[in-house]
């Protein structure tokens, strides 16, 4: 495995087991980590991002289950050099959640009820601490203040004894971080951390992760559907449609030379300035297909202006590597 | 979440289902509330019709069958011949060998045939229509009374007291929840869209109410009912007293969607395309929490059903020569005729039976009561 | 916190005088007075009944004077004397009849609520947590059931099935040998082997009705993101469970109290005809019967007093356990 690499997702089948049938959440998806980078996962609402972060840390909720598909951490710490697959562990296996919150930790979209309202903000900090550390005792409540204060948090002495509802967003979003960070992870999932953010706040957060990304050089996972974050955070761009991941680039190929059809359409839809007035903006025919029922062959293919019959809904297209560092699945772009 | 958005199904015509068919489609996928819905549509069908269906007058009372145990459904003839048409053993009395006291035995030398379609004894069908065809008996009815389900401690029929009492406890769980129903919708109404002190006044009226003891607060107010009130106005009465307490569930959902219904879109862009505030109410509000209302009345009806058998059960509430279902549990008070007629407990197995068919068909309409829901 | 509880007691007082009208309002609802009925009765027992002494008996207890002074009369001696009128049935004082009663009712529906705590919270967090697993349907079902049998026609078949088939009575709180007895430890065991027939009664259907609660709230917690906050922190599944979403959900069971409590003591009420025991029940339903009105209104301001007690103390309690609530 490539030194460089944190994790490494490969072909990840996780699947919904409903009433009405099997959804393939995360179909097949494969994608890399780069440690100390921040790989953008982009996609609209229910393209599977969310449940490919879920899968990382093996808590899909039911009636989900990671069907098959290899998820390797790649641990590298002083002599310790080892691999884990993560697809092989059960989710309550101890090693498992000795991963959670310490090395891989994840930062959700509702900082509101994201905290137990009846825990203080404190008492949830420090229970990271003592999961992991039992022997910690004494220290952690001054390294829970410490992370509070790096995080920007005003009054930390006053405000570790507030409960959630006491907080603003913004500041709720803080103690998420802190919470997050608190163990210096390898990796932190941020799961649309400012979505329900207004915007200056927004600004705010994600300037506070690029510095504690900076600080404590760990790579960010950092799931979104606004592409204007993910021009500004990521290093590398994953695009995720129907389960499956379309196009995987550096963040500069994605805007410049975005490939798959998809990408491409989603970029057109995007409101410009510099655009004539009076142009219509342009939206991606059709709808989402039902994900109980996921079409044959390339998933974009019912939307596609580039569709080709016989090919495109037969034939599932493999990954294509059109410049170093970018690939694409569409059949325009194979031999 | 962004994954978990469960596909709602892939037939178009879902998407242009009225509200009430989506609603019967997801009520119609609970099995169980269906049957209950079954079940009650016979219970009640036998309460409207209780003198065409039950075998015998309800106050006819002989001496000879005091006490006298349910008949068995045999389909095996003594010689051991099979019959499909079920027949009953006829009765008779003797000594009981241990006790010498006389008992009310099976006389398997008299074998009466059950058919339906039988004369039986005469009725007038609610106060109208003279009759004596009832739906199933025996052939020698006028002799020999059927008893199905027992006799009680006057010899009477306790299967045709039993469907009558069905006409009043059942009557008066739904006449409960008319009442309960309009004080609800009104006050709920009120206090809902109206807000400020009024609404603050309400919900405490209601809080208390709901604070108090049920029983001790309607025994005390069934006292104070006139004493020569006629058996129909003591019912009305009753009805009232046990809606007092009714009404504050249901004012408490009116008042609720009121209030969440205010804040929603479809509510201000009536407003703002300037509809008049009575058709807001009844043309957009009232509508889209009529089905939550239906739900909530179903549950509410085994509470009066309950009320009412636990008042007269404690000789308070109707009074003999009325028959309800509580006015025959009272024949059970008394440990030692359960103990020598275990079948006077009977009323208390149709009360529950009842109770548990609201309960299974309310909680499967209010499942379906948000048809848009996952 | 405190400001909270100062409002909530503040709140009793008008609740409570609200209830001293209504049972006011029903005291004086049956026509005639208590004088009238007092001098019926004299003459029905062959006595003679003067006006003198009729009119002395009205000046006495303040019949002459107009109904609100009458009102304020009565609960001023409420407050100041704890007398609560004459039984005219029993011709004692209402006090001296219902103390140990209104005790027993009280015994009775304190060790109800503890035992269906006992049983409700551990199977509400089993059913939700392995929510549609056999166990859980046949709770819910059993819960259904419950929910559906009145208290007082299970009191009646269990006395009918413990009779017939073992020979028992259970009715009553004592055994024969006891019941005058002083207080011993063998009376007390004997207490014991009775009351919990009415203790188990009574749970049935409340036990019912807060394993849904209990089911449903927390069903609804573990949908809450602060459950995956917790997991992906890395803690296990059941100490996750019970810091967090019980923890929260404990908030509807708490305020259950507030209507578990006037549910036990009208279920009381009912069941003590059927096993005959020493509560208020029976006492009421004889003065109801002969319109013994002072007495029976009494129970009545008395039973409702502690409901209200109840809704006061589960709105504490509510405050001690949710932040939300404190520190509004």
């Amino acid at each position: 495995m490539d030194p460089g690499i944190l994790i490494d997702i490969q072909h990840l089948h996780t699947n919904f087991y409903l009433r009405e049938g099997v959804v393939k959440a995360v179909n097949g998806a494969s994608l890399t980590i780069a440690k100390g980078r921040t790989l953008g996962v982009v996609g609209e609402s229910g393209c599977g991002k969310s449940v490919t972060a879920q899968s990382i840390l093996q808590i899909v909720p039911r009636p989900g289950r990671i069907e098959s598909g290899d998820i390797l951490l790649h641990i590298a710490e002083g002599d310790l050099d080892e691999t884990i697959n993560i697809t092989d562990l059960n989710p309550g296996d101890p090693l498992m959640r000795d991963i959670r919150g310490s090395r891989i930790s994840m930062i959700f979209q509702e900082p509101m009820t994201s905290f137990s309202p009846v825990h203080t903000v404190g008492n949830q900090l420090e229970e990271t601490i003592k999961l992991h550390q039992p022997k910690s005792g004494d220290e952690a409540p001054a390294r829970v203040l410490d992370m509070l204060r790096r995080v920007g948090i005003a009054n930390p002495e006053r405000n570790v004894e507030a409960y959630p509802h006491q907080l603003s967003g913004g500041m709720r979003q803080r103690a998420m971080i802190a919470m997050a960070l608190m163990l210096e992870p390898s990796l932190l999932i941020a799961d649309e951390p400012t979505t329900a953010l207004d915007v200056t706040t927004e600004a705010q957060i994600l300037a506070l992760m690029r510095d504690m990304q900076s600080e404590l050089h760990m790579a960010i996972m950092f799931i979104t559907h606004d592409l204007g974050v993910i021009a500004e955070m990521a290093d590398d761009v994953a695009v995720m449609y129907l389960g499956r991941v379309v196009e995987k680039a550096p963040v500069r190929a994605i805007f410049h030379s975005p490939k798959h059809p998809y990408l491409q359409a989603l970029l057109e839809s995007i409101p410009r300035i510099q655009k004539r007035t009076g142009a219509r903006l342009q939206a991606i025919e059709g709808v989402v297909p039902n994900p109980l029922d996921v079409p044959p062959g390339c998933p974009f293919h019912l939307r596609c202006p580039d569709f080709m019959p016989g090919v495109c809904d037969e034939v599932v297209p493999p990954d294509v590597t059109v410049d170093e560092g970018h690939t694409v699945a569409c059949h325009l772009y194979t031999e | 979440m962004t994954v978990a958005t469960p596909p709602k199904s892939a037939e178009a015509n879902l998407y242009t289902a009225s509200q009430w068919q989506l609603m019967w489609w997801r009520f119609s996928r609970h099995r169980v509330a269906v049957v209950s819905m079954i079940l009650l549509v016979f219970a009640y069908g036998a309460a409207l019709f209780a003198e065409f269906v039950s075998p015998h007058d309800p106050n006819r009372f002989s001496s000879s069958w005091v006490l006298a145990p349910p008949m068995r459904l045999h389909f095996t003839r003594p010689d051991g011949s099979f019959s499909l048409r079920p027949f009953v053993y006829g009765l008779t009395s003797a000594r009981d060998e241990e006790t010498l006291a006389m008992v009310v035995v099976p006389d398997e030398t008299q074998v009466h045939p059950i058919r339906f379609w039988v004369k039986g004894d005469p009725y007038t069908l609610w106060g109208q229509f003279d009759s004596d065809l009832h739906l199933f008996g025996i052939d020698v009815w006028a002799e020999q009374p059927l008893f199905l389900l027992g006799a009680d401690d006057l010899g009477r029929d306790l299967f045709s007291r039993i469907m009558y009492g069905a006409r009043i406890s059942l009557s008066i769980g739904l006449l409960g929840v008319g009442f309960s129903l309009l004080f609800g919708v009104v006050l709920g109404g009120i206090s809902g869209y109206y807000g400020g002190l009024i609404d603050v006044i309400i919900q405490r009226i209601i809080e208390l109410l709901r604070s108090l003891p049920t029983i001790p607060l309607w025994l005390t107010l069934v006292v104070i009912l006139p004493p020569h009130w006629s058996a129909l106005r003591v019912y009305f009465g009753i009805t009232l007293i046990l809606s007092l307490i009714g009404w504050t569930g249901m004012a408490r959902v009116v008042r609720g969607r009121f209030l969440a219904l205010r804040e929603e879109d479809f509510i201000m862009a009536a407003r703002l395309a300037n509809a008049p505030q009575m058709r807001i109410i009844m043309r957009h509000m009232v509508p889209s929490f009529t089905s939550h209302l239906i739900a909530q009345m179903t549950l509410a009806v085994p509470g009066m059903i309950l009320g009412e058998t636990a008042l007269s059960f404690l000789g308070l509430g109707l009074q003999p020569p009325v028959v309800s279902w509580g006015v025959l549990l009272q024949g059970a008070q008394n440990l030692r005729s359960v103990v020598l007629a275990p079948w006077l407990l009977l009323p208390g197995l149709f009360v529950v039976a009842v109770i548990l068919a609201f309960n299974f068909a309310g909680d499967g309409l209010r499942d379906a009561a948000d048809p848009y829901a996952i | 916190m405190w400001k909270f509880l100062l409002q909530r007691l503040l709140l009793f007082i008008p609740t409570f005088l609200v209830i001293s009208v209504i049972t006011f309002v029903l005291i004086q609802a049956p026509p005639g007075d208590y004088i009238n009925s007092y001098a019926t009765q004299l003459e029905a027992s062959g006595e003679e009944a003067s006006e003198a002494l009729l009119l002395a008996l009205r000046k006495r207890y303040g019949l002459d004077q107009p109904v609100y002074i009458q009102y304020v009369k009565w609960l001023w001696g409420i407050f100041t004397r704890l007398d609560f009128g004459h039984s005219m049935q029993w011709n004692r004082p209402v006090g001296d009849l219902i103390w140990d009663r209104l005790a027993w009712t009280v015994l009775i529906s304190f060790l109800t609520i503890i035992f269906t705590w006992i049983l409700a919270f551990p199977i509400g967090i089993y059913s939700a947590t392995h929510q549609y697993s056999g166990f859980d349907y046949s709770f819910t079902f059993l819960g259904f059931v419950g929910a559906g049998i009145p208290d007082f026609l299970l009191a009646l078949v269990l006395m009918w099935l413990g009779f017939a088939f073992f020979g028992l009575d259970m009715g009553g709180l004592f055994s024969e040998a006891f019941r005058d007895a002083p207080w011993s430890w063998a009376k007390f065991v004997d207490m014991l082997k009775h009351l919990w027939v009415p203790v188990v009664v009574l749970s049935v259907s409340s036990t019912a009705g807060l394993i849904r609660t209990m089911r449903a709230n927390l069903l609804d917690e573990l949908r809450k993101p602060y459950v995956i906050t917790a997991r992906s922190k890395g803690m296990t599944e059941w100490h996750l469970v019970l810091k967090y979403p019980v923890r929260v959900a404990l908030n509807p069971f708490i305020s259950s109290i507030a209507y578990v409590l006037p549910q036990l003591v009208s279920g009381t009420t009912i069941i003590s005809i059927v096993l005959s025991l020493p509560t208020t029940g029976p006492i009421q339903i004889r003065s109801l019967m002969s319109q013994d009105m002072y007495l029976a209104g009494s129970i009545f301001l008395l039973l409702a007093s502690l409901t209200i007690l109840g809704t006061f103390i589960s709105d504490i309690l509510l405050a001690v356990v949710d932040p939300r609530i404190r520190l509004e």
